[in-house]
């Protein structure tokens, strides 16, 4: 029973830990520190934890790279004159 | 209302809809561009949702006009427009590792991303781009903080799952069909 029970917290931890991100509100979070307890007592977990994190890391700097177009907020400013209506549109 | 508290915002009545639009443009169109993946796309749905905002500063709601409003607002406007996604069978795949994904060009990326379906896009999104934490994404989403972690970690697992997918079949692209030529080399 008692290693079924481990198994579930470790699932239940995992799907916490996916959430998680370093250097933020929530590392003051009771339900992460729980979870983040969860690291110390089992190695693999705390390798896995590694891993999700790196991949985080990664996946913020791809998104990062996303040019943002200025002209709509050049004309919500008021320093650009809205595009001329083009039919079917 | 406890969600509230999450977004830092100016003091009722405080902040012009120029500092409004300086402040939370770039992320809002990132969110737009996330959903629609094209920038004409972004460009009308931001130019909608800013407009809305206008409209409501000018009605009296200043203070109710934050970011969380901007966000939750680009996704009711997205949310017609789903396409049905490609499902995949989630014990049937291998999860890219870090590495890997950072060698993958960031439009192979979106491109990824974009085959989810939106309830998970729209968490991925808000996660990565904004940067936003669970309770946070809860408040926009309108949704329990422990849907936003089961629905999170569902999507990160379908994500790496989806990367993989596009990173193997790139490399079987580049390798000859070994199938093909048993099959010439038998007849």
């Amino acid at each position: 029973m008692r290693r079924k029970a481990d198994r579930v917290d470790k699932v239940a931890a995992k799907v916490v830990l996916q959430s998680y991100r370093g250097g933020t509100c929530d590392e003051s979070d009771p339900l992460f520190r729980e979870a983040l307890a969860e690291l110390s007592n089992d190695p693999a977990l705390a390798e896995w934890f590694q891993a999700e994190q790196e991949f985080d890391a990664v996946m913020a700097e791809k998104f990062r790279n996303v040019p943002v177009e200025t002209a709509v907020k050049k004309r919500l400013l008021g320093e650009e004159q809205p595009p001329v209506a083009t039919p079917g549109r | 209302m406890e969600h509230l508290k999450l977004f830092k915002s100016a003091p009722r009545g405080s902040t012009s809809f120029a500092d409004f639009v300086e402040e939370n443009f770039a992320p809002a169109y990132r969110f737009a561009f996330c959903l629609s993946l094209a920038h004409e796309s972004a460009n009308h749905l931001t130019e909608s949702v800013f407009g809305q905002a206008r409209e409501a500063k000018a009605n009296g709601a200043n203070g109710a006009i934050d970011k969380r409003w901007l966000l939750a607002a680009l996704r009711r406007e997205w949310n017609g427009s789903d396409e049905s996604p490609v499902a995949i069978c989630p014990e049937t795949h291998q999860s890219i590792g870090a590495a890997d994904v950072a060698t993958l060009n960031p439009d192979v990326v979106l491109e990824t991303l974009h085959g989810m379906r939106l309830e998970r896009r729209l968490i991925l999104s808000l996660f990565y781009f904004e940067r936003l934490s669970y309770l946070e994404i809860a408040g926009v989403l309108g949704l329990p903080a422990e849907t936003v972690l089961a629905r999170l970690a569902d999507a990160k697992i379908e994500l790496r799952q989806r990367l993989e997918m596009r990173r193997t079949q790139k490399s079987s692209a580049l390798e000859p069909p070994v199938g093909a030529a048993k099959g010439r080399s038998s007849g």
